[in-house]
């Protein structure tokens, strides 16, 4: 519960919105946020109900392509990244979005959206403590974490992760 | 557009009921199991749906939604939005591996069937007086859940006595059935065979997962 409710915080700080208190459901073990406006159930349905709150719409992707892309990254979020159990699974991710980043500067489409602001929080608790050598190996992750955690406001109070500038590491395999 | 997908894999059924209603034509291609189609996922996950070339959904619910979306006006998007999280996140994380053991291995464990009767009974609630889950039509939270559940509720496997326990569903279940678009799709994916059809796609696939901070306490 500690990464969803960490996300929900950490976005409604960088949307200049309310979030409310987020408990876990007792059936679905999934996060839970009971607002003005009723129960919000789920982190992709609390996140995206956050930002059309905030009036910031284009977070969730301009065309109808674009927003089925961003809630497949957001999906991809929860079941794949939050369902790791440990450093096999989470190499598997980072090695998924280190292929799929290459030739990209955001998640979907040259512009930033829920899909970046949500997998750079997820990932934040494994970046922190990652060695410089895991971060040249996922280079195009690295670029792009970096490029988020310094767009105005999204990092909120999280720690700053620091990567080299110069690759002093020569491509050895690992 | 193409639908890239292997023999008999279930969750191509709500893509193309979504591709019906819409009016899209689909071009189906149908690889091997062990086959990836998507270059950067380490898996061999299906279906996924070419929207442009090169540029693919990978996420079933999300490709049937981005099908629905060219014909129709969501009114209640935040609703649809938590529907079809409770299926990606909650419910087939139980259903899917619960079919690999009764389709695949022709057998079922004890929780995992507790699991299943709770959330049909939960689903059979929440149709108490209604035709649909959001709202009074069909949306994509009915093509989604509906087609996840066929080989529960449908078919040679289906769950026994269900009809009789939980009517609501049932009847939101049959009227599904009979629409044109679900049946097409069931046409496509099964032929006339029954969802034994199933079984080689429901082993080679990836089974989905839970998240994991809350994952322990929900598989009790």
């Amino acid at each position: 519960m500690a990464e969803a409710g960490q996300s929900i915080a950490a976005l409604a700080a960088y949307l200049g919105v309310k979030a409310g208190k987020v408990t876990l459901d007792g059936r679905d073990k999934i996060p839970v946020v009971k607002g003005k406006t009723g129960t919000r159930r789920g982190l992709v349905s609390i996140a995206k109900h956050l930002v059309r709150a905030a009036e910031k719409n284009s977070l969730l992707g301009k065309t109808i392509e674009d927003q089925s892309a961003v809630d497949q990254w957001l999906e991809y979020r929860v079941s794949q990244l939050d369902s790791c159990q440990g450093d096999k699974e989470l190499t598997v991710v980072l090695k998924e979005l280190n292929t799929y980043l290459a030739d990209k500067v955001y998640i979907v489409n040259h512009i930033m959206s829920l899909a970046d602001i949500l997998l750079y929080y997820g990932l934040h608790t494994h970046f922190v403590g990652m060695p410089y050598y895991d971060k040249e190996n996922y280079m195009h992750v690295s670029r792009w974490f970096d490029n988020i955690q310094h767009e105005e406001g999204v990092r909120q109070t999280l720690p700053y992760v620091h990567f080299l500038r110069t690759q002093i590491y020569d491509r050895m395999s690992h | 557009m193409k639908l890239y997908t292997d023999h008999g894999n279930f969750q191509t059924l709500k893509i193309i009921v979504a591709s019906e209603i819409s009016g899209v034509k689909l071009e189906i291609v149908h690889t091997k199991s062990d086959e990836k189609v998507v270059t950067y996922l380490s898996s061999c996950k299906l279906p996924a749906l070419e929207v442009h070339p090169e540029k693919f959904l990978f996420s079933a619910n999300a490709a049937a939604r981005y099908l629905t979306n060219l014909s129709w006006k969501e009114t209640d998007p935040s609703a649809l939005d938590q529907w079809l999280e409770w299926e990606s996140a909650v419910l087939l994380p139980i259903v899917f591996p619960y079919l690999v053991s009764l389709i695949g291995q022709g057998k079922t464990e004890e929780h995992q069937l507790t699991c299943i009767h709770g959330y049909l009974e939960h689903l059979d609630t929440e149709l108490n007086g209604r035709q649909a889950f959001c709202g009074d039509q069909v949306t994509v939270a009915d093509i989604v859940l509906w087609s996840s559940l066929y080989p529960v509720l449908n078919g040679k496997f289906c769950l026994k006595g269900w009809e009789s326990q939980y009517k609501h569903l049932q009847a939101w279940n049959s009227h599904l059935a009979n629409l044109q678009p679900f049946k097409a799709a069931v046409k496509i994916v099964l032929g006339d065979r029954d969802t034994s059809v199933l079984k080689a796609s429901l082993l080679a696939q990836p089974v989905p997962q839970r998240a994991k901070d809350v994952g322990q306490a929900g598989q009790q």
